[in-house]
């Protein structure tokens, strides 16, 4: 149905100066405060995400951790190792990243973070090297769907996980709340980041 | 359905209502939801920060359309708006990676700060 209503075509309006900025300051304090809290290790934040970065890290401490071979990509493409951890520490990381923009040309983010800590951790990685780990309580299970057919899949566990010297290229992540103190960040031209070892 | 038709078309439609609140709220969510969408492709799952990206993104989008359809209920989005923008930060990627924090923000703030006026005629009638 088809309706010429006049009394509304005339109605028009306007966006008012003053109303806007009285609407987005406490919008934008609150959200400094947030970020503020954020930076300071206060607030935990819900991240995921998918950027190709390389994490060095001092010490790594982890609880609840599996872990199984599995693919990652568009269309699976990539052998993975996808990895669950319950709650996660790190230590005096180093995060790179890489950007290659179209003008500028390499860019690079180096995020050096003193200690962060993340609950809920889901990590698929394609490579991953440490000085040294420690496990306490590990298990190692093969699924089958029968007795005489087993998938070729395994599981490694552990209750417990730390390891030293820590270097990971994750593929993508996901947290239920990270928490970092200490964070300092830099943007650097080319290419380049975090020597392996040397965090700080 | 009922479908008004305005003599003024586009401009009349446009201008009788917060467009770009309505605007920047709906690109604002859309965000959010295409920032944890990226996440879905590696991940079968993608945990809080997807499932929040993905509510907050459709409630963003509700509101956008909202302030459109029925700007008398600007207050109402608006005010909502700008609370979900604040959640966003600590529940999905940053806001979108800041992004769509900024996008929703400022939507929220321009259907609060929209005022609508009436023509000569119109007042007439009232």
């Amino acid at each position: 149905m088809i309706k010429n209503n006049d009394p509304v075509l005339t109605r028009t309006g306007r966006t008012s100066r003053l109303r806007f900025a009285l609407a987005l300051a406490p919008v934008l304090l609150g959200a400094s405060a947030l970020l503020a809290g954020t930076a300071a290790g206060a607030v935990s934040v819900a991240f995921a995400g998918e950027v190709p970065v390389t994490v060095h890290a001092a010490r790594v401490t982890g609880s609840g951790v599996s872990a199984s071979p599995g693919a990652s990509g568009r269309g699976g493409l990539l052998p993975a190792l996808a990895t669950r951890v319950e709650r996660a520490t790190v230590h005096d990381a180093c995060v790179t990243s890489t950007a290659h923009l179209p003008v500028v040309g390499a860019v690079t983010a180096v995020v050096r973070i003193e200690r962060a800590s993340a609950t809920g951790l889901a990590v698929e990685t394609g490579k991953t090297t440490a000085g040294s780990v420690k496990l306490s309580g590990a298990r190692f299970s093969t699924p089958q769907r029968s007795l005489d057919r087993p998938t070729g899949l395994f599981t490694v566990g552990a209750q417990k996980v730390s390891g030293s010297r820590v270097t990971t290229q994750p593929r993508a992540f996901t947290a239920g709340t990270i928490t970092s103190e200490g964070v300092a960040i830099e943007l650097r031209q080319g290419e380049g980041g975090c020597a392996p070892g040397v965090a700080r | 359905m009922t479908i008004a038709i305005r003599p003024g078309g586009w401009p009349a439609w446009r201008q009788g209502r917060p467009f770009a609140a309505g605007l920047l709220l709906a690109l604002g969510g859309l965000e959010l939801i295409c920032v944890s969408w990226v996440g879905l492709g590696f991940l079968r799952f993608t945990g809080t920060a997807g499932a929040a990206s993905w509510t907050l993104g459709a409630l963003f989008v509700v509101a956008g359309v909202t302030t459109w359809r029925t700007p008398a209920l600007r207050y109402f989005s608006g005010v909502l708006a700008a609370v979900l923008s604040l959640v966003s930060l600590v529940a999905a990627n940053l806001g979108g990676l800041l992004l769509g924090f900024l996008l929703t923000a400022v939507g929220s703030a321009l259907a609060l700060a929209w005022i609508p006026q009436q023509a000569p005629a119109a007042r007439k009638e009232a």
